[in-house]
């Protein structure tokens, strides 16, 4: 018991630093958590892409450019989804054919819902490109989070609609 | 027990110390627009119960079984308060819920205050668009006493690589005695819920549960739950009194209750399946003193199974035909004298349909037959209303 007591109360006490930014996911907060959520190490910020037209999708996106050293580009969107009572924060990475490498859930806050983060649920999505996509469907049913899956499942195309727009302008 | 009780309370003045801390920062901008800082929510019940007996004329009832209104406020990126005041039977009032939960990482989060013993599917996920069938099933009635809530304190958090969930709260238990004793053979524990009423405390509880979800589809959980009830009669005996604690000791019970629990969807197939096993200690003594008829042992299961005839329909409407069967015997085993009483032993099989006109709101029919080993089944018609937003 002391041992979980000594080993939990130094957590605590990292736990509460926090930073803090004037803007959504900024370039430098961006690429530390592409390195973070995505285990990519050797990477850089080639460019913000200017998101031209939200085609109706209310929450802010942001997108950048990412360069791996020695691989490809792909683009990084940061965005949001709601969940059953508050807004999650989750990133897309998309290779330059526009097809879903990864899905991390950066910020889930909803009391309810935050099993959307399993990485196992968000593989789903992998290789998505366009073409219908369908919570209970094409994508499987997730007990506990009916809300914030249907949200994201709606999402994606969205984005990536942003995203192609933006980025064939 | 009380050790970890102790340890807890410290941990949680030093997350107070931080939360304060970080309050400074209030919403952090860099996770943007979470929405408004107050949420409100709310699920209800109304429901049309018709019994149905071979030679006896009974009246049917109508009631506005719950309806429970939630009001969040989220302080800070870390740290927001849950609380649901609920109405029941439109007459009576109770706070079901009550909590403050701070985010450390999203792996750790305290949670304190008046929350939901996390054991089996419906005492945590009871808003009626949730499950199928008018009525929660009688497992979560008589040996899990939905809706069980106690004050308590400790964490939760996920681990999103392995697609685990789990929860681990100290809680203050059920008052066993208090000028008489609560429990009974029919329905366990129930009436011996404390719902952070004016609670009081001789013994805290230990619960537990970890859901894993890592197989699409599927959820599975396993809960805890462990410690001793509570007793008004240790209040006020003096310490070195061996014959008057002694005596208090024969008006609390040992429980430990693990549950196990599984969800499965795919395409519009979907089933749930639920079993319960609780051993009670010293009945034999609590039973003497109060003359009560508690078991010493509760043991239950059930299985559901549902088809969504509207799945392949361009609309997030559902038609929902389900069977439940479920067996629950209160009186699995007894201890000294106490007979085991074959009523206690029971059979439920539920046949219904549910059509969500949206994902939150629901119309439900079926019919349930109950029955036990003198054969005498009863039956019941159900009609409800149920709404969650």
């Amino acid at each position: 018991m002391k041992i979980l007591f000594f080993s939990i109360v130094p957590l605590l006490l990292i736990g509460g630093i926090q930073s803090s930014a004037e803007e959504f996911y900024p370039e430098k907060q961006a690429l530390k958590m592409v390195k973070i959520a995505l285990k990519e190490k050797d990477i850089t910020l080639v460019e913000k892409v200017d998101v031209t037209d939200f085609f109706g999708k209310t929450d802010i996106v942001v997108i950048y450019r990412i360069r791996r050293i020695g691989g490809d580009d792909f683009y990084a969107v940061f965005t949001q989804a709601t969940g059953r009572y508050e807004k999650f924060d989750y990133l897309i990475t998309v290779n330059l054919d526009f097809a879903i490498e990864k899905i991390r859930v950066l910020k889930y806050r909803s009391e309810h819902g935050g099993e959307i983060a399993s990485k196992k649920w968000l593989e789903q999505f992998k290789n998505y490109s366009s073409g219908e996509l369908r919570y209970k469907k094409e994508i499987s049913a997730l007990s506990g989070a009916t809300i914030s899956a249907n949200s994201i499942v709606e999402d994606i195309p969205k984005v990536l609609k942003i995203l192609k727009n933006s980025c064939n302008e | 027990m009380k050790k970890i009780f102790t340890i807890l309370f410290i941990i949680a003045n030093a997350v107070f110390v931080k939360a304060q801390n970080a309050s400074q920062n209030t919403m952090n901008k860099a996770s943007g627009d979470t929405g408004s800082k107050v949420q409100i929510g709310g699920y209800a019940q109304i429901d049309f119960n018709q019994p149905v007996k071979k030679d006896q004329m009974s009246n049917g009832t109508l009631d506005v079984h719950r309806m429970v209104l939630l009001f969040a406020y989220r302080f800070n990126e870390r740290t927001n308060f849950v609380t649901e005041i609920e109405l029941e039977h439109v007459k009576e009032v109770f706070v079901e819920q009550a909590f403050l939960n701070y985010e450390i990482k999203p792996w750790l989060n305290f949670r304190g205050g008046l929350m939901l013993v996390p054991m089996g599917i419906i005492n945590e996920y009871h808003e009626p668009p949730t499950f199928n069938g008018v009525e929660r099933p009688n497992l979560d009635n008589k040996i899990v006493p939905t809706t069980w809530r106690e004050i308590g304190a400790g964490f939760t958090g996920r681990i999103d690589n392995v697609s685990l969930k789990y929860q681990l709260y100290v809680m203050n238990g059920f008052n066993g005695y208090n000028a008489g004793g609560a429990f009974r053979g029919t329905d366990g524990f129930r009436k011996g819920r404390q719902k952070g009423a004016e609670s009081f405390l001789s013994s805290p509880n230990l619960a537990t549960k970890i859901d894993y979800y890592g197989i699409l589809g599927l959820k599975l959980g396993f809960s805890t739950y462990n410690g001793k009830s509570q007793s008004s009669m240790y209040n006020g005996i003096d310490k070195n009194d061996a014959a008057a604690i002694a005596v208090a000791d024969s008006s609390v019970v040992g429980i430990s209750m693990v549950g196990f629990d599984a969800r499965y969807r795919k395409g519009g197939f979907e089933a749930r399946g639920q079993v319960n096993i609780v051993n009670i200690k010293n009945t034999d003594q609590y039973n003497d003193f109060t003359g009560k008829d508690l078991g010493s042992q509760m043991f239950g299961w059930y299985a559901e199974a549902g088809y969504n005839l509207l799945h392949t329909a361009k609309t997030e409407q559902k038609f929902v035909p389900f069977v439940r069967y479920e067996m629950y015997n209160t009186h699995a085993k007894t201890d000294g004298g106490l007979s085991i009483n074959g009523m206690y032993d029971r059979t439920d099989v539920t046949v219904g349909t549910g059509w969500w006109l949206a994902t939150g709101a629901v119309l439900k029919a079926d019919y349930q037959v109950f029955s036990d080993v003198s054969d005498n089944s009863t039956g019941q018609f159900n009609l409800g209303i149920g709404i969650w937003f």
